[in-house]
């Protein structure tokens, strides 16, 4: 790779006129690339010192966008679609392709990894480190931060209360035969389980609950059980698998268990 | 060895310089107390606005900027009796390695550098409190020790106060900080303007980002620029009229 240079002035200059798109509501990987092409050729070597600092910037827009969507109207949608409406919210992997058709040479770099992990803790779905894509092996040590999301049991068994960071999607449930004692937290493929009764306790089914960070703000409970109706507050019940969007922070008791998520 | 204390030393003015500055800093911007002017209160908006780089607290950093200032807390919050069962320099260097550990093994991001500091702080008091713990319990209980129970404060004052601040600025610091801001200001546009107050209120570059609707870069811009004027002033200051 040849060193390129960059003039800053023109490269902060291009990062706030690609600011001003804000205002006329043009984000996303379709609007970073095609600002990009306006001021570079396509075949210009410093496309990608531009297109960089582009995404960064994009970046944020869209997850404090989708911060704000959710606080302001998270009783348009149901839960589900909420779920599906996040999907859609723009991730790096989408900007890598809208790039690439355009025939473009462009690959992620850490600081922007680092700056998708940090925008969508900070007012996205607070992913797990470990299920962000990366092509880099340690990259985790890199962007690793302390989780905003926590959650916080108390019970007669933790009278002292346990708390648990609480990143993208967390199952909380009784003990299975393979799992640890209860106040464990388990890291699966795709979830995180935290383990709230002992094998013995039937009140609470294996797969009780599950919490999903929606965005900074908000979460998605999901009742899994089917058996067991999650008291979510003295007016409101969640039945079986049934879902509703909760504002942290946000506490309820299920059985003698207190748990408070924040 | 002497070269070390030496470094430690220096280190440690240089912090003080800081955290008065930085607390002088919030007390009379919050007091709106602005009027006469002292060169050597120039550096310390630079220092508002520093940042240790987000996840990289290289070793030497941490060891140069805090360690001296840890050892003093620790030696503030350790009663004379307890003083003598604990050197706070132990304490100092423990707290240290606790740091460096967890930033080795990822478990530690700082975005600003009053957050390191703050971290440091509860820290270097938990270690206070469980050396006070060990020493309390019944065997080797420092209250046993006849001779120490007359003077110095009992155990149970060794209560730890985080938020003690530092005494209040005096008029004339008021009024320095006053002439320089006046200065720095009229330099800047608004959008700086806006940025250096709230990060002098304590916000941070998210929270910043979030209040006037721009990207995080764009307020690592905006300080930058604050910075480099306020670089521009202390030079015109050390030139002299």
């Amino acid at each position: 790779m040849p060193n390129l240079k960059m003039d800053p002035d023109w490269l902060d200059a291009q990062c706030e006129l690609y600011e001003d798109n804000w205002k006329s509501n043009r984000s996303g990987p379709e609007a970073v690339v095609a600002f990009a092409l306006e001021s570079l050729q396509p075949t210009d070597a410093r496309l990608p010192l531009l297109l960089e600092p582009l995404i960064e910037v994009d970046i944020d827009r869209v997850w404090m966008d989708w911060r704000t969507k959710v606080s302001n109207h998270n009783q348009e949608h149901s839960p589900a679609e909420w779920c599906e409406q996040l999907a859609l919210v723009p991730k790096l992997q989408d900007y890598l392709a809208a790039i690439a058709t355009r025939n473009v040479n462009f690959s992620a770099t850490e600081s922007l990894l680092r700056k998708e992990y940090d925008a969508r803790q900070t007012w996205g779905d607070a992913p797990r480190w470990d299920i962000v894509d990366s092509p880099w092996p340690n990259w985790s040590k890199l962007i690793r931060k302390p989780a905003r999301h926590r959650v916080e049991i108390q019970s007669t068994e933790f009278p002292i209360p346990r708390i648990f960071d609480l990143c993208g999607l967390t199952e909380f449930g009784r003990q299975r035969s393979t799992d640890e004692e209860s106040g464990a937290i388990v890291h699966e493929a795709s979830v995180s389980r935290v383990i709230i009764s002992n094998r013995t306790d039937a009140t609470i089914s294996r797969r009780q609950f599950r919490l999903q960070i929606l965005s900074g703000n908000h979460a998605i409970l999901t009742n899994l059980s089917q058996t067991n109706p999650l008291p979510i507050n003295a007016a409101m019940m969640l039945e079986s698998e049934a879902m509703a969007i909760v504002e942290l922070p946000f506490a309820f008791r299920i059985q003698e268990l207190r748990l408070r998520f924040t | 060895m002497h070269g070390i204390l030496n470094f430690f030393t220096a280190a440690q003015k240089q912090c003080e310089i800081t955290y008065n500055c930085l607390h002088l800093a919030r007390l009379i911007y919050r007091k709106r107390h602005w009027r006469v002017s002292d060169r050597a209160l120039r550096q310390f908006l630079q220092m508002v606005m520093m940042e240790i780089p987000p996840s990289s607290p290289g070793e030497s950093t941490i060891l140069g900027n805090y360690l001296p200032k840890l050892i003093r807390l620790a030696e503030k919050n350790l009663s004379p009796q307890l003083r003598r069962k604990v050197d706070e320099n132990d304490i100092g260097g423990t707290v240290m390695r606790t740091i460096i550990r967890q930033a080795r093994e990822g478990r530690l991001t700082i975005e600003e550098s009053e957050d390191f500091w703050k971290l440091l702080v509860a820290v270097t008091l938990n270690k206070v409190r469980k050396k006070a713990r060990y020493w309390k319990q019944q065997k080797r209980s420092i209250s046993r020790e006849q001779e120490l129970a007359a003077d110095g404060p009992r155990m149970e004052d060794i209560a730890v106060d985080l938020s003690t601040p530092l005494a209040d600025p005096t008029d004339d610091e008021g009024q320095a900080f006053a002439v320089i801001l006046e200065k720095l200001s009229g330099n800047l546009d608004e959008t700086c303007q806006t940025v250096l107050a709230m990060k002098m209120e304590g916000l941070t570059h998210i929270q910043i980002a979030e209040k006037l609707g721009v990207s995080t870069r764009s307020v690592t811009r905006y300080v930058t620029r604050i910075q480099q004027e306020l670089g521009q002033l202390n030079a015109e200051s050390e030139n002299g009229p």
